[in-house]
């Protein structure tokens, strides 16, 4: 459910250090090429004179592989197509390039005119000792992507699930909803012991959703509530809220609280700084491409709010101001975008005659 | 009026109802001498409020919706009548983000929500001590020096600020350079700071604590909550029978006003 780091999904030159590795593999195995080579008619000098003319096509082989694969262009190739590429140049280069040398320092006549039962099998060898060290370096790269790519997704994952909790847990909120509850014990202790329950409620729902991959919109919508009704208790007459939810549409999976910063944007900067009443409306509805999810205010709107002392108290309390509703609505875009992919979007607009509406959109 | 001193009014600003109450209650049981306790849930209310009622004690909660509580402490000093002793504050949070300290120095005290019964009893008792030995009126200055604390509290003070001499304000679609000396005043309006010259006026779209901080080569006087004015400019100040002070200034025809915090600049030696 995170954005799409697919393992190996495009090619990585080997750093320098590793070239070191190859270019000492590659000349191990000449050294057993040219001992294979030397079984024919043993001799020390014949070993040697093997171990030139493998060696001088190893060596040349690796060293136009490496060359090649800082080519700029081939980044933006899959890692297969790039070692295909390197691999099908470099081997065929290198054996050509790399005998012509050895045979011409050993003032040898090239072979190549003089078909030969040996030169198949030196030639074999080198191709097959060329492949697998491409192969081997293939292999390293994948690991290398692999692990990476799982290390972010981890990180993702566990910054996604802290995020949330912080958000749900939101100090400010837990203080004043139980001084609100404190007070209500001694005037109403019926309504207090209702509104605890909705505060388990909500505390419940935050911790699932910090576990669950989905949630149920029915589901989602209740714990919504269930906050409203603790933000009401607080505010009293200043705040009313509703909500449609179509039947269809009860089952329906989203990502869970991925709707609360909408609410809590909603509250924190709508409905709180303003004077007097203000309503929040939360629907869902099926449109052609898909559903859309509403959350609109009636209370301070955009401008007000850049604008507004809200950033004062922020700014006071020594924070370089308040960006906890940017964060908000940059984490829903990013969970939008990992769950249904680039299709999904949040929008943000004023609302008429005042308020902000916070539009989700989701396809098919 | 005659027992202000036996029957201490109190003004509580909470924007959340349940909280109000509940402070209200815990106050009259640690206070059974209280008079009056006049409830408000917002900034504005709270400032209307206060100045209509001149209570003794303020307890303004730091989060309101209008005006948060330091901006209502610094509106009813601006304006708080010089016939009454100034009033004792009490921040109050539901939550100790702010520095403590800082609030320490501006107000009587500062109590975090929802307040305990013995904490509320020590506040009660400093209170108690502070309206018995407070002066009948305000000192001269004593309001404009309390303003001066509360807006120490808004905003931490820049350092490494770069000083300028000319002034770019903006004046329709061109920018007006003005230099300091040609300033007459600075007033806020909402975020703007609007510069008034001689020949007309520029906004600077920066706070007014801000742009005053940034000047250099002029000379300031507090005059309002929200106006500066350049004290070379300053030509005459006249008093109408409310007592309310009006500033004039040269090369100004309008006169500016004088907030009452600030009017004891303008009495005669």
């Amino acid at each position: 459910m995170f954005p799409s780091i697919q393992p190996g999904s495009r090619f990585v030159p080997s750093p320098w250090k590793k070239v070191r590795d190859i270019y000492v593999l590659v000349t191990l195995f000449c050294a057993l090429a040219a001992a294979v080579l030397t079984l024919a008619s043993p001799s020390f000098a014949g070993f040697l004179r093997w171990l030139f003319i493998t060696g001088s096509i190893g060596v040349t082989a690796v060293t136009i592989g490496t060359l090649l694969s800082r080519i700029p262009g081939l980044r933006r190739l899959t890692p297969r197509a790039a070692h295909t590429f390197i691999g099908g140049a470099a081997i065929p280069l290198g054996y050509v390039i790399g005998s012509s040398i050895a045979y011409g320092l050993l003032g040898e006549p090239l072979p190549v005119l003089q078909p030969e039962p040996r030169r198949i099998v030196a030639l074999a060898a080198t191709g097959l000792a060329a492949l697998f060290i491409v192969y081997l370096d293939a292999m390293r790269q994948r690991i290398e992507i692999e692990a990476t790519a799982r290390g972010a997704a981890e990180r993702l994952a566990a910054e996604s699930q802290l995020r949330l909790l912080r958000a749900q847990l939101e100090p400010h909120m837990l203080f004043n909803t139980l001084a609100n509850l404190r007070s209500l014990i001694d005037v109403d202790p019926k309504r207090a012991q209702s509104m605890i329950d909705q505060v388990i409620l909500y505390l419940r729902s935050a911790l699932a959703a910090s576990r669950s991959e989905t949630v149920a919109l029915r589901q989602e919508f209740a714990q919504l509530r269930a906050y409203l009704d603790i933000m009401a208790l607080r505010m009293g007459q200043r705040l009313s809220f509703e909500f449609e939810l179509p039947e269809g549409l009860e089952d329906f999976a989203i990502p869970p609280m991925l709707l609360q910063p909408l609410v809590e944007n909603a509250v924190r900067h709508g409905v709180e700084p303003k004077v007097g009443p203000s309503a929040i409306r939360i629907e869902a509805r099926r449109t052609g491409g898909g559903v859309e999810i509403r959350v609109t205010d009636t209370g301070l709107g955009l401008d007000r709010n850049l604008e507004a002392g809200v950033d004062a108290s922020a700014r006071r309390a020594g924070r370089p101001g308040d960006a906890s509703s940017g964060y908000g609505l940059e984490h829903v875009r990013e969970r939008l975008n990992a769950f249904y992919g680039a299709l999904a979007s949040l929008t943000l607009e004023a609302n008429a005659p005042e308020g902000v509406r916070a539009t989700v959109r989701i396809p098919r | 009026m005659s027992d202000q001193g036996v029957r201490p009014r109190v003004l509580v600003a909470e924007d959340e109802p349940l909280l109000a109450g509940a402070l209200e209650r815990a106050l009259r049981e640690a206070w059974p001498e209280l008079g009056t306790v006049e409830v408000v849930h917002d900034g504005p209310a709270a400032v209307e409020r206060a100045l209509a009622q001149t209570p003794d004690v303020l307890f303004l909660d730091i989060r309101m919706p209008g005006q948060d509580g330091i901006e209502v402490a610094e509106a009813v000093a601006d304006d708080w009548p010089a016939e009454r002793p100034a009033p004792l504050l009490v921040f109050v949070t539901a939550y100790d983000e702010f520095a403590v300290a800082a609030f320490e120095k501006a107000a009587v005290d500062y109590v975090l929500k929802p307040a305990t019964a013995e904490r509320l009893a020590v506040t009660v008792g400093r209170l108690r001590e502070r309206l018995a030995t407070r002066a009948a009126l305000p000192a001269t200055g004593e309001l404009a020096a309390l303003f001066a604390r509360l807006q120490s509290l808004s905003a931490a003070p820049q350092v490494g600020l770069e000083r300028v001499r000319i002034i770019r304000a903006s004046a329709g679609n061109t920018v007006r350079m003005i230099p300091v000396q040609e300033v007459i005043c600075l007033e806020a309006a909402d975020k703007y700071v609007t510069v008034v010259t001689a020949d007309g006026e520029g906004l600077v779209r920066m706070s007014l604590r801000d742009l005053a901080a940034r000047l250099e080569g002029i000379e300031l006087v507090q005059v309002h909550r929200g106006t500066l004015v350049n004290a070379a400019c300053m030509a005459s100040a006249t008093r109408d029978e409310m007592g309310h002070y009006a500033l004039k200034l040269r090369g100004l025809e309008r006169p500016v006003k004088v907030s009452r915090a600030f009017a004891h600049l303008f009495r005669p030696m």
